[in-house]
């Protein structure tokens, strides 16, 4: 009966638990903490595949593997995997079920409960979808929370003084901002803001671009794969500028060498926009949080691309206060989740820390616009920014003589017209007919901790009251729904943990097949064989030991070392006899 | 209960007690184990965070009146004394803090930037003792974007040149100037920068400086920039400028175009003209046989492009599907007096094409009669007759609703030219029943 944390991540998940006074994380069965976000079927067809496995079946078994599923969840896109359909929440809940297990492994007790990070920029569809894919999995989630507070909580647990700080979390494609006040046993969220289409492959983009029009090349003009060649440079090129400057960037395109140079300073110049981009956000969290940069003690920096040297340092010169990235951006998140999920299991070492979170949009309804009838306005009832839980009402009469019914749509959104916002439900009410604006309704819109909203519509001459729960139609199942999907979800098995190993090991191998050449190859496959052979025998300690030789054959051959060649020729598997492993 | 009560403390602007109040009780009651409780503390505090950022907020009272004057009845002294005190440092301080807090807003990140003009020297001498980089790495971003700024504009610049050299391009040649507008609208360098300031106001003058652009030209424009959306919004932004030259000119091509309703009526009018011409050439059978087939040919040519501009304005199945949403939303807070204008609203099509259609096929019956003896035909004529007499009639009194309904409603502007098309389609229509009642006497007699 535990409750664990998880980052459900686009590129890599893992999973922590409240042990010991401190969020612990949770090895998966080969050890890292790390599951890579992919998941895959393997060559029958009939078992699932999940992690590092998968990962490594991208390349060789495209067709059977699939990764950064994220990036659909809550919407209605359909993910085709082994000639079969899935929703984004199902492939999610393969990972969490695969986290579950680790877990439980690793605890020695069953896993009922999880606390789930999401973006925050993540819609109601989104959370929805994240609290689905938990359950899905056989877990329940009754608390999402967002992956910057979770960082805020991750970093306050290193540095216990009071203190104002800035969390920026700069992903591969988003940018979150909080603003966070901590002290004694409270870490408030005062405000969120962010920018939803800025993120490290933006700056990929801008050097790739410069690369081009440095060397004279059109980027409408090239192929596919050459644009894939040249981000995938620009991408390496942007983290070799990490840890020394200059670099210099190569690609062969069509025959053609092109190169260009770049440093850290030339890359601010060709992403200028980019970085100026950076302060809207920054300035608007700040703005809402009524607070200025004076106020703030520390910064601090969660998500890959905030290793950015050239955004580190813009960053700094912008706040000018210290940067604090001393917990590992990747891990930061489900740290975090580990320590919300100790708060709500009651740990007595943590029971006081509260963090109050914020709604980090808008939600309202709609009223009649008198220019346009067909186009309804926009009226916020929980400004964004607020805390949580949350409970605002707001009174609306009637606009006709007459009328005898008031329909209330709930919108979540910062746009004027309600057509541009999330639709996520409706609740109408009878009203008495009477001359307009003569009747008028009080709604109440309550949001609570958990992230579930209600709506309480109360007409005023009459008394008579109607509230809804909004569950989103297309995302939100009821019970039997979600036990009948969980039940067919169930069949499809995934591999069992001591068996994975060996397969992590051996599609590893065939991922190095795919990429390699000649020589190198010949001696993968033939050690492939060779392998299979050794697994056949069943002997667990002659496994054991081939598997390890193997991994190492791998590791060389991946990271090219220098003995390589003479490695390669000497390679053999060893018998059991000669060294004890264990 | 008051909000400090809740806290349990004094009234206080100092904002570390506030927060160690807050922290105390909220150890109390957790948010996990008790929500409500929880809102309340965390609304108390948050007004007390508040009142101590603006100083001396006049009533705190939150249920229980009784106990507040009590209070006052109490603390009257203290609170005399605390107000001097506050009176004191408000006096002191708004000029402080509204300087800064103007200051601040502003230039948020103005006061750092001078901070980080100075602290280089050191912060350098750290970082490289941290990093691999060496001092001259110093990266100042603020010349840097002040730059691509600059270079970001120059490209602006010269798409713009680019865009306008190809608009004068296509206005000087004679066989062009009616045709492709709509192309260099749409290309790439026009839409890159297309809503640059530079840009829109470089268009602007442009147009002003041309007075005899061609229609095409109006409507590619309107088209790309969708001036359509922009009519209900009050703030237009940096096209303002540019819709109002194009509003002043008469040249406002919206998707719902009054030049169609006009070209409706004056369709509809030439069938009248030619029957008034047939009725003249009745006496000579030669004339009147060739009269009939230009009619025929007309005939033909009305319906085509009636038919031709019904296909290209056929609405897809999105539009159908946006417009079953907004009706669905929008009758459903309105009343049923509400529900007929829109009802009405959305019918405007009347005036465009039934009137066209209704006319031709009233004179189609007409021919018929003076071509045929036979019973059947003249039967089948009069049935045509009476049925497109019908649609006339009542084409004409929706239009007349329509007109008097945007005289009465002055929320719901209906421009100029609109009402003027509604007018002449009005006209048209009685004209034709006039002239056809008239002939019908004729011919009796």
């Amino acid at each position: 009966m535990a409750i664990v944390g998880i980052d459900l991540g686009t590129t890599n998940s893992l999973v922590c638990v409240f042990k010991d006074g401190k969020s612990t994380l949770i090895p998966n069965s080969i050890g890292e903490f790390l599951t890579p976000s992919c998941v895959g079927f393997d060559d029958d067809g009939e078992k699932i595949l999940v992690g590092q496995i998968a990962k490594d079946r991208l390349i060789s078994h495209p067709e059977l593997t699939v990764a950064s599923f994220k990036r659909f969840m809550g919407t209605d896109v359909k993910i085709q995997l082994a000639g079969r359909e899935f929703t984004a929440p199902e492939l999610s809940s393969f990972v969490i079920r695969q986290l579950k297990d680790d877990a439980e492994a690793y605890l020695g007790e069953e896993v009922t409960e999880a606390v789930i990070s999401v973006p925050a920029y993540f819609d109601d569809n989104g959370r929805n979808a994240t609290k689905l894919a938990g359950e899905l999995a056989g877990l329940t989630v009754e608390r999402i929370i967002n992956e910057p507070s979770a960082a805020a909580l991750a970093y306050r647990e290193n540095y216990d003084e009071d203190a104002t700080f800035l969390v920026v979390d700069l992903g591969g494609g988003t940018l979150d901002v909080s603003v966070v006040d901590a002290f004694d046993n409270i870490i408030e969220i005062v405000a969120v803001s962010g920018d939803n289409h800025l993120g490290g492959d933006d700056f990929n983009i801008a050097i790739a671009d410069y690369f081009c029009k440095e060397n004279g090349l059109v980027v409408s003009e090239l192929s596919a794969e050459t644009k894939a060649i040249i981000l995938k440079q620009a991408e390496m090129c942007k983290i070799a500028l990490n840890s020394s400057e200059p670099v210099l960037m190569y690609a062969n395109i069509d025959g053609k060498e092109c190169s260009v140079t770049l440093t850290n300073k030339k890359l601010v110049e060709v992403s200028a926009s980019l970085f100026r981009r950076i302060e809207i956000p920054i300035g608007r969290a700040l703005r809402d949080a009524n607070l200025t940069v004076k106020d703030l003690d520390y910064v601090v920096l969660v998500g890959g691309s905030s290793k950015m040297h050239s955004v580190q340092k813009y960053i700094e010169s912008l706040i000018g206060v210290e940067m604090k990235a001393d917990i590992d951006p990747d891990r930061v998140v489900g740290i975090g989740a580990g320590v919300v999920s100790g708060i709500k299991a009651r740990n007595e070492e943590i029971k006081d820390t509260i963090l109050t979170d914020i709604c980090p949009f808008t939600l309202g309804t709609n009223i009649i616009n008198r220019a346009k009838n067909e186009d309804p306005l926009f009226s916020p009832i929980i400004e964004r920014n607020t805390t949580l839980p949350a409970s605002k009402m707001g009174t609306y009469y009637t606009v006709s003589d007459n009328q005898d019914k008031m329909v209330f749509k709930i919108y979540q959104g910062e746009n004027m017209y309600c057509r541009d916002n999330l639709f996520l439900g409706e609740i109408s009410i009878d009203v008495p007919k009477k001359k307009a604006a003569e009747e008028c309704c009080e709604v109440r819109f309550s949001y609570d901790i958990n992230g579930i909203l209600e709506v309480d519509v109360k007409c005023v001459s009459t008394g008579e009251t109607k509230s809804t729960l909004i569950l989103n139609k297309n995302i939100k199942l009821t019970e039997e729904e979600i036990a009948a999907k969980r039940k067919t979800l169930d069949n499809l098995k995934i591999l069992p943990r001591d068996e994975e190993v060996n397969k992590v090991v051996l599609a590893r191998a065939e991922r190095l097949f795919a990429e390699a050449f000649a020589e190198t190859r010949d001696i993968i496959g033939n050690n492939i064989s060779r392998f299979l052979e050794i697994l056949a025998t069943q002997n667990d300690r002659k496994i054991r030991c081939a598997r390890k030789d193997f991994t190492r054959l791998l590791d060389v051959i991946e990271n090219r070392e220098d003995s390589f060649d003479v490695f390669m020729r000497e390679f053999e598997f060893r018998d059991d006899d000669e060294e004890d492993y264990e | 209960m008051n909000y400090w009560e809740i806290l349990g403390i004094e009234r206080t602007n100092d904002k570390k007690t506030i927060k160690r109040a807050y922290a105390k009780k909220s150890r109390e009651v957790h948010p996990e184990e008790h929500p409500e409780e929880f809102k309340r503390l965390h609304e108390a505090y948050e007004y007390a965070l508040e009142y101590a950022n603006e100083i001396g907020l006049p009533n705190v009272v939150v249920s229980s009146e009784e106990s507040h004057t009590e209070n006052i009845d109490l603390e009257s002294t203290e609170e005399e004394n605390l107000f001097d005190s506050l009176r004191k440092t408000t006096e002191e301080i708004p000029e402080v803090t509204e300087k800064e807090t103007s200051s601040e807003e502003e230039n948020l990140f103005d006061s750092l930037k001078k901070t980080t003009e100075e602290i280089p020297e050191i912060s350098e001498e750290e970082s490289s003792k941290e990093t691999h980089f060496e001092d001259k790495d110093y990266i100042d971003f603020e010349k840097i974007f002040e730059q691509d700024a600059i270079s970001y504009f120059e490209e602006v610049k010269s798409l713009t040149n680019k865009s306008l050299e190809e608009l004068d391009k296509l206005y000087k040649n004679k066989v062009k100037k009616f045709g492709p507008w709509d192309e260099v609208c749409k290309s790439d360098f026009f839409c890159e920068a297309g809503l640059h300031p530079y840009f829109v106001d470089s268009l602007t003058q442009f147009t002003k400086e041309r007075e005899d652009l061609p229609k095409n030209f109006y409507r590619a424009v309107c088209n790309i920039y969708k001036f359509e959306e922009l009519k209900t919004r009050e703030n237009k932004g940096n096209l303002t400028g540019l819709y109002e030259l194009f509003e002043s000119r008469g040249r406002l091509y919206l998707t719902s175009n009054p030049e169609k309703s006009w070209s409706a009526g004056i369709f509809s009018a030439i069938p009248v003209v030619i029957i008034v011409a047939l009725n003249i050439a009745r006496t000579n059978d030669a004339i009147e046989s060739a009269i009939i087939a230009i009619f025929a040919v007309l005939f033909v040519l009305g319906l085509i492009v009636y038919i031709v501009r019904k296909i290209k304005n056929r609405k897809t199945d999105e539009d159908r599907e946006r417009d079953r949403k907004n009706k669905e939303e929008s009758l459903t807070e309105i009343s049923p007096t509400w529900k007929l204008s829109l009802h009405l609203k959305r019918n405007q099509y009347y005036s465009k094409g039934v009137p066209l259609v209704a006319n031709l096929a009233f004179l189609y019956s007409i021919l018929c009669f003076f071509l045929y003896d036979d019973t059947a035909s003249i039967l089948i004529s009069l049935l045509v007759f009476f049925g497109s007499i019908f649609v006339i009639l009542f084409t004409l009194t929706v239009n007349i609703i329509i007109f008097i309904r945007s005289k009465r409603n002055k929320n719901k502007p209906v421009s100029l030219s609109k009402k003027k098309s509604f007018v002449v389609i009005a006209l048209i229509n009685v004209l034709s029943i006039i002239l056809v009642i008239s002939m019908l006497f004729s011919i009796l007699q």
